[in-house]
């Protein structure tokens, strides 16, 4: 009995084996094709937050905002990376770095900033996350099946909440702000603009945003963008930054 | 020495109720299968469970219990090892390969047979009969109907009659 016990064992161990490596070399379903069509996600997920948020695109002559940032994402053009900039109607000091290459910026943000150096910072800071590839796959999955499930109303709520929580660790806050330090650097933007700003949202954190999330200390993170002297920047933008917020 | 076995009893020996929770224990685990998908501790506990609570019945109750029991220990096992694989996914990358997609076959085949054979011995069951899953049968038969050697000691010490 004890036989037979063990030869039945060895049996359906063998079975579970053999049919995994079977269908491992033999697949039903190719794991390159499941991955072609995720990335085909990628881009419907994109348009779908672009409907769902009604974000504006910038460079599109339409409002003096969108000129503004289109100005803004020329000066900040990357060899490299293609990536798109949006303009969110929405009073959340905030402003996102999303899969598929996109940078969202809120009417909150850019209402906090006085001059457009510091919105550039926030801007580099963002494409700094977009150039390292922060983005793991599990936020795009996340708001794939989150926008594919319902599509309603009560989705928007659901999938700003997984934006404003999906926080990059530490390590990925440093990268990208080390990257705008040396792309404000490269404008001749002292990154001294971007401690101002974050004084100012520090002063009123009801809420951490994205870029001034924990992880790294906003208080480090101050006095790193700190250590470097102020000096008035000499750029010069075809838009009156006063007039561009007060149009919104 | 040879091995004793207690008898198995014949479907006219055995009551409906009896036949019954024979046939319970194979639906029980499904539920509790369904219920544990993510985590497959709460089916284990609810398995376990109910072979505790017909311990005391006959012993066709209890190698039916007992077989549920032990066939979905490695159903409840790959899949956990499924959700496992699944959430380092989201974790860290989706490079999931030709692996882990064999492997979810796999595992989906490993369900379905189980749900088959199972729905099978819940029917005998209830009509009182035996069934035997490959290895599973063995191993629940050889727990439940082996006679121990305690017990045979029990047993020759009866007063005489
Ligand atoms: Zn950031």
């Amino acid at each position: 009995m004890k036989k037979r016990l063990w030869r039945d064992f060895l049996i359906l161990l063998v079975l579970f084996l053999g049919a995994w490596i079977f269908f491992t070399y033999y697949p039903v379903v190719d794991s390159e094709q499941v991955k072609i069509t995720f990335n085909d996600k990628e881009k419907e997920i994109k348009e779908k937050l672009i409907e769902l948020f009604d974000y504006k695109q910038a460079d599109s002559d339409t409002t003096q905002i969108l000129r503004a940032l289109g100005e803004l994402k020329h000066l900040l053009s990357e060899k490299d990376l293609e990536y798109e900039l949006f303009f969110s109607d929405s009073k959340e000091i905030n402003a996102y770095a999303l899969p598929g290459n996109m940078i969202v910026i809120n009417r909150g943000i850019i209402m906090e900033c006085d001059t457009p150096e510091e919105l550039i910072g926030v801007i580099a800071h963002e494409i700094g996350h977009l150039k390292m590839k922060h983005h793991t796959d599990q936020l795009l999955a996340t708001l794939g099946l989150e926008l594919l499930l319902a599509g309603s109303s009560s989705t928007a709520g659901e999938v700003s909440k997984i934006l404003t929580q999906s926080a990059f660790s530490r390590e990925m806050e440093t990268e990208a702000d080390d990257f705008a330090i040396k792309k404000m650097k490269e404008l001749n933007i002292s990154p001294n603009y971007l401690a101002k700003l974050f004084k100012k949202m520090y002063k009123k954190t009801e809420y951490i945003p994205e870029f001034l999330n924990s992880h790294p200390g906003i208080n480090n993170r101050i006095s790193k963008f700190s250590s470097y002297p102020f000096e008035e920047s000499s750029l010069e933008f075809t838009f009156d930054w006063l007039k561009v917020k007060n149009s919104l | 020495m040879s091995t004793e076995y207690y008898q198995i009893q014949q479907p006219e020996d055995l009551p409906a109720r009896e036949r019954e929770d024979a046939m319970g224990a194979y639906f029980m685990m499904f539920a509790s299968l369904a219920a544990g998908l993510p985590l497959p501790i709460i089916n284990l506990i609810a398995a376990i469970i109910y072979y505790h609570v017909n311990k005391h019945k006959s012993r066709f109750v209890r190698f039916h219990s007992l077989q549920s029991l032990l066939s979905q220990l490695p159903v409840s096992l790959l899949n956990a090892g499924l959700v496992v694989w699944a959430i380092s996914f989201f974790k860290y990358d989706f490079n999931f390969d030709n692996t882990f997609l064999a492997y979810l076959i796999v595992v989906l085949m490993a369900n379905l047979l189980y749900l088959g054979f199972s729905i099978v011995a819940a029917i005998k069951a209830r009509k009182g009969l035996m069934y035997y899953f490959i290895f599973f049968g063995k191993l629940s038969y050889e727990i439940i109907y082996k006679i121990k050697e305690e017990e045979e000691h029990i047993y020759r010490n009866n007063p005489p009659i």
